[in-house]
């Protein structure tokens, strides 16, 4: 088999192969334990099992609730181990967001850690589908069958005193290895199903092309919610290496972690390095035990990426780009010091080349293929490209499309605005829509808008990402008129409710009309202009 | 020698959050010198790194990030005993005490 060519199995024989050629080695640090492989492995196969025996309904999917703990990397594992797919719930989320996501995906089963309870009892308020619910540490959940008695709960008894330990890693090569939800313009999250096949040609690509072996040290610094967990988690295992899940507090201000841990792959969103820089960690050679520095979800801008490369002299930066509907990355460039500053637009790092086996056009807005250096939206095809949304064919139909001379396969329409010069080198120019990076996080203007109007009583909103640093959004202000007697801490309780914290404007200023540009649109640009002049 | 006392300090800073990071959903009383601000949602990771300055100014002495662990500067009363460069074990109670976060406050992601 070439390095290419995807292979068709379930992505948790990776973990189970290195669980048989390192047993013995770590493969997890989480939460103050170490766990080896054989370690790791005994939980999920317990999970795998009970899952196997327990499964009410023919759902594809399992729930994981469960937030940087043993469970929830064991759970992860159990789900797959069991031939489904995992459906990755965060407790920071808004717990009206968590109940819809449950709801939409068809799960029947969940699992959830310790941390979560508090978490668990929210979702299960008014959650009306019987449940299966797994509680691996919790020893009684008396008072859970009690307060909530149309599900079944099943304790950490149940999970220790199930015997069997199998693994059913027979899956079709379609089948969902996990399903993700993003924000969505109608104000529905939207459920990106990405399967095995798709995670697999991933993985075979990042380990032919990076040498990552067993006595790599992994950071994990994503939450499961966000897809980028998946490369750290499945990379690691797949080459036997040890994952280091990092602890909340540690996720803000990394820097002391990844020394104490002498963690060799690291990968985040640029922002990390927008903090650290200002912290004055950032010294030269201060991570010297990193060996590969991989960035992605936001724009990586050059002088971030300068500073990383100096105080990681030993190790690859490289800048990934890919939307969660092409799984985890598909294009990579590799940062150097000397002549990337040179090859940066607009101080800003390129997004390089589609990876081996995926494929990238240029398009303009009535898909005809535009030549180098032409501005255009990216489409991306390849065996990394989904199929699609969750019980969506409308927008999928909209968003995967057949183009011109390669009518033989789907193209997955990125939205972003790109251009490529004459090696065929791409760089991210901007979107084409109102969808933002917030810190990392895909968020769409319409879907914070469709909840201001609700919050503030009024159809005139709108919502700019602010402050922008370096092609970074660290956040959302949003403006309202027609409501004069506007309650601003009311309106932004009210958008808790609804979206991640990630989402919720830091402000609401009321004003007397939304600006409008030349062609009577809301003039959004004037807006951030009217921010920028407040701050100065 | 330090040149600011701890209770002053204490002071300085939780006016400072209360002027530059109050959301407008949370009320200046609820805001004291034990809760968890990160678990509170009252700072993201550029909201902390904006604290740690605003501290340094005022003892004016660089707060060791190399050794202080991120979840000790988390609260207000730990963050201003590091910065004067006293022990966090060793409090005016006698106890460390951080309290539990508000029910309906959501942490701001636990993300940079």
């Amino acid at each position: 088999m070439d390095e290419w060519s995807i292979e068709l199995r379930n992505i948790v024989n990776g973990f189970l192969e290195s669980s048989e050629r390192f047993a013995s080695r770590p493969a997890l640090v989480v939460d103050g334990e170490r766990l080896t492989y054989r370690d790791l492995r005994r939980p999920a196969g317990k999970l795998a099992s009970l899952l196997l025996q327990t499964a009410a309904s023919d759902s594809p999917l399992t729930a994981i609730l469960a937030y940087r703990s043993v469970t929830a990397y064991a759970g992860i594992l159990g789900i797959l181990g069991a031939g489904k797919g995992y459906v990755p719930l965060n407790p920071k989320f808004p717990t009206e967001r968590t109940r819809r996501m449950m709801f939409l995906s068809g799960c029947s089963q969940v699992i959830v850690g310790k941390e979560c309870i508090g978490s668990l009892r929210e979702l299960l308020q008014g959650f009306q589908r019987p449940l299966t619910v797994i509680l691996p540490e919790t020893p009684d959940a008396t008072s859970l069958q009690k307060d909530f008695p149309l599900h079944r709960y099943l304790s950490s008894k149940d999970v220790c005193e199930n015997r069997d330990s199998v693994f059913e890693t027979d899956v079709p090569a379609q089948a969902i290895a996990y399903l993700l939800f993003t924000s969505g313009t109608t104000g529905e999250p939207k459920g990106v199903p990405v399967s095995h096949s798709n995670v697999q040609s991933y993985i075979n690509y990042v380990c032919g092309r990076y040498d990552l072996n067993e006595t790599d040290r992994f950071s994990q610094h994503f939450d499961l919610t966000f897809d980028l967990s998946v490369h750290d988690i499945f990379v690691a295992w797949e080459r036997g290496a040890c994952l280091y899940s990092l602890p909340e507090k540690a996720v803000l201000l990394p820097a002391k972690f990844i020394r104490d841990n002498a963690l060799t792959a690291w990968f985040s969103a640029p922002s990390v390095i927008s903090v650290l820089s200002k912290t004055k960690l950032l010294e030269p050679d201060f991570f010297p035990s990193l060996r590969y520095s991989f960035f992605c979800g936001e724009p990586l801008a050059a002088s971030y990426a300068q500073m990383w490369q100096n105080a990681g002299p030993h190790s690859i930066v490289e800048n990934l780009y890919g939307p969660t509907e092409t799984t985890i990355a598909i294009s990579r460039y590799k940062w150097n010091n000397n002549h990337s500053p040179g090859e940066c637009l607009n101080g800003i790092c390129p997004i390089g080349w589609a990876f081996a086996g995926q494929r990238s056009s240029i398009v303009d807005p009535d898909f005809n293929l535009l030549s180098r250096n032409q501005a255009g939206e990216l489409l991306l095809s390849g065996s990394q490209v989904t199929s699609g949304y969750w019980n969506d064919s409308e927008k999928t139909r909209v968003k995967f499309v057949r183009i011109g001379s390669f009518e033989d396969t789907p193209w997955y329409r990125t939205g972003d605005l790109v251009k490529q010069d004459g090696s065929g080198c791409l760089y991210y120019l901007g979107r084409i829509d109102d969808q933002v990076k917030i810190r990392g996080y895909r968020a769409e203007l319409q879907e914070i808008e469709n909840v201001l109007r609700k919050a503030c009583g009024t159809d005139q909103v709108v919502s700019v990402p602010w402050p922008v640093r370096d092609g970074c959004a660290d956040g959302v202000i949003a403006f309202v008129s027609g409501q004069e007697t506007l309650d601003e801490g009311d309106a932004l309780n009210y958008c808790r409710t609804y979206l991640p914290s990630y989402m919720v404007p830091q402000r609401i200023y009321a004003l007397d009309a939304l600006p409008l540009n030349v062609n009577g649109k809301v003039d959004r640009r004037g807006l951030v202009r009217m921010l920028e002049r407040v701050q100065t | 020698m330090n040149l600011i006392p701890e209770n002053a300090l204490v002071v300085s800073v939780l006016t400072w959050i209360k002027e530059h990071k109050l959301p407008g959903n949370l009320e200046a009383a609820g805001i004291t010198e034990n809760i968890d601000l990160i678990a509170n949602g009252l700072l993201d990771s550029m909201g902390l790194i904006d604290l740690l300055l605003f501290v340094e100014e005022q003892t004016g002495r660089p707060i060791d990030l190399k050794v202080v662990e991120p979840e000790d500067i988390c609260v207000v009363k730990n963050l201003c005993r590091i910065a004067l460069g006293n022990n966090i074990s060793q409090s005016m109670d006698g106890c460390e005490h951080v309290e539990p976060s508000c029910g309906n406050v959501l942490a701001a992601g636990g993300q940079v």
